[in-house]
């Protein structure tokens, strides 16, 4: 009863491991180095690769993630996440859930997130390229873009290094999609992204186990993402709709770095 | 008796009841908070394979934040839910942008006794918003909040009257 409102695919997961005949932290003491973990990674380095050399993209996202209420009891949220990004310096995040809707906008110079709801925005000023932005906003201000390590695969920022044991897993059906699917194990995070088959790699799917926490609550994302999408300039500015008050954002203190 | 806790947090998830007790959290309960691009929005998961947020990252932040309060956070997610003496159902409401809820009364009262500095994730009833000096606050009675984003959550701090 505990699994009540879990994500189905923890048992999936856990039948995968198990089929693998590995625990993950066997599968991180000796295998490391294996030829299915090299061809995990490099599946998610060549999507990045190409997703690197996009001028433009625009995602729709249907997000589940689980929030721990209480005692390990999880309770699933869902929401919609729209990202449009121009390379290097346009990106416009919205969330929208039933009631809360977000918006994230960077121009190049400034982040605003705002709030419909509430009619609350903020804003902070960002650095030059929409990579070192996202590392700002989490950094200093706690706010994480949905969906931010597709910005981050294919540079030398992906942190893949951290990856313990990797495998594909086989093909599998997004959504009438046939994308490949294949699964990672971290110290702290386990995790499952599913990649279009053919030559073009764009991301299917993503799911995160946070594995930090006893619930293990999970994260997950059906991606359709639209290569060289284009959109208008005034996509990626923010000009306060009437009645909009401006409030802080918080910010770490240097301290806490 | 799990089915019970469960059918009881669906009526507090669709009704937003939340018929209890508020008390000040101890930074213990500040640590569950964090997480996830909510930035503080309840005790969430990873968003992100990576956290860009740095070793600790957005929980270590979000507890900082409050221990440089006065070791002080009024949360709703922290309210106990007594359905049986074992089991606190903490129904986080960051999900929602509500500024007022039905804990308002209780935390109405508390008000008066909690420090500057504290934060809370909604406002008690009441409360009118007031611009003083281009700065926006929330006036709940004697108490003042000034509404501020963490990551994508509002939520409030104590602040000595501007006026």
């Amino acid at each position: 009863m505990t699994n009540t409102g879990r994500n189905a695919s923890v048992p999936v997961l856990v039948g995968l491991l198990a089929a693998l005949g590995q625990a993950p932290a066997a599968m991180a003491a000796d295998s490391s180095h294996d030829e299915a973990t090299q061809t995990a990674i490099a599946a998610v380095s060549e999507m990045g690769r190409q997703l690197r050399e996009l001028k433009s993209f625009g995602i729709h996202a249907d997000v589940a993630y689980d929030d721990v209420v209480s005692d390990g009891i999880l309770v699933q949220r869902n929401e919609e996440v729209t990202i449009s990004a121009r390379v290097p310096d346009g990106l416009r995040a919205e969330i929208d859930g039933a009631d809360l809707h977000r918006s994230i906008t960077y121009d190049g110079l400034t982040v605003t997130v705002y709030g419909e709801t509430l009619g609350y925005y903020a804003q902070f000023e960002a650095p030059a390229t929409i990579r070192e932005t996202l590392q700002k906003a989490a950094e200093q201000h706690d706010l994480q873009l949905p969906l931010a390590d597709l910005f981050f695969w294919g540079t030398d920022e992906d942190n893949l290094a951290d990856v313990t044991s990797a495998t594909m897993v086989g093909p599998a059906n997004i959504g009438g999609r046939l994308c490949d699917q294949y699964v990672f194990a971290q110290d702290d995070v386990s995790w499952q992204i599913w990649i279009t088959q053919g030559d073009k790699k764009l991301p299917c799917k993503l799911a995160i186990v946070d594995l930090s926490q006893p619930a293990r609550p999970q994260y997950s994302a059906v991606i359709d993402m639209t290569p060289e999408a284009t959109f208008d300039a005034s996509v990626f500015s923010f000009a306060p709709p009437e009645g909009a008050e401006k409030i802080s954002i918080y910010t770490a203190k240097t301290a806490d770095q | 008796m799990r089915k019970i806790l469960i059918s009881a947090l669906s009526a507090f998830l669709i009704y937003g009841l939340v018929p209890a007790t508020v008390h000040l959290a101890s930074t213990d309960h500040a640590e569950a908070r964090g997480g996830g691009h909510r930035g503080g929005g309840g005790g969430g998961g990873r968003h992100t394979v990576n956290n860009r947020a740095g070793g600790g990252g957005v929980h270590r932040q979000v507890n900082n934040t409050v221990v440089n309060r006065n070791n002080t956070v009024v949360n709703r997610k922290n309210v106990d839910v007594n359905i049986n003496r074992n089991t606190n159902i903490n129904v986080d409401s960051h999900y929602y942008d509500n500024r007022h809820h039905p804990v308002a009364t209780a935390a109405a009262i508390t008000a008066a006794a909690v420090a500057v500095g504290t934060i809370v994730a909604s406002l008690p009833s009441g409360c009118s918003q007031v611009v003083v000096n281009g700065i926006v606050y929330q006036q709940c009675g004697n108490a003042w909040y000034a509404p501020q984003y963490q990551g994508t959550t509002v939520n409030y701090i104590v602040v000595n009257p501007p006026r």
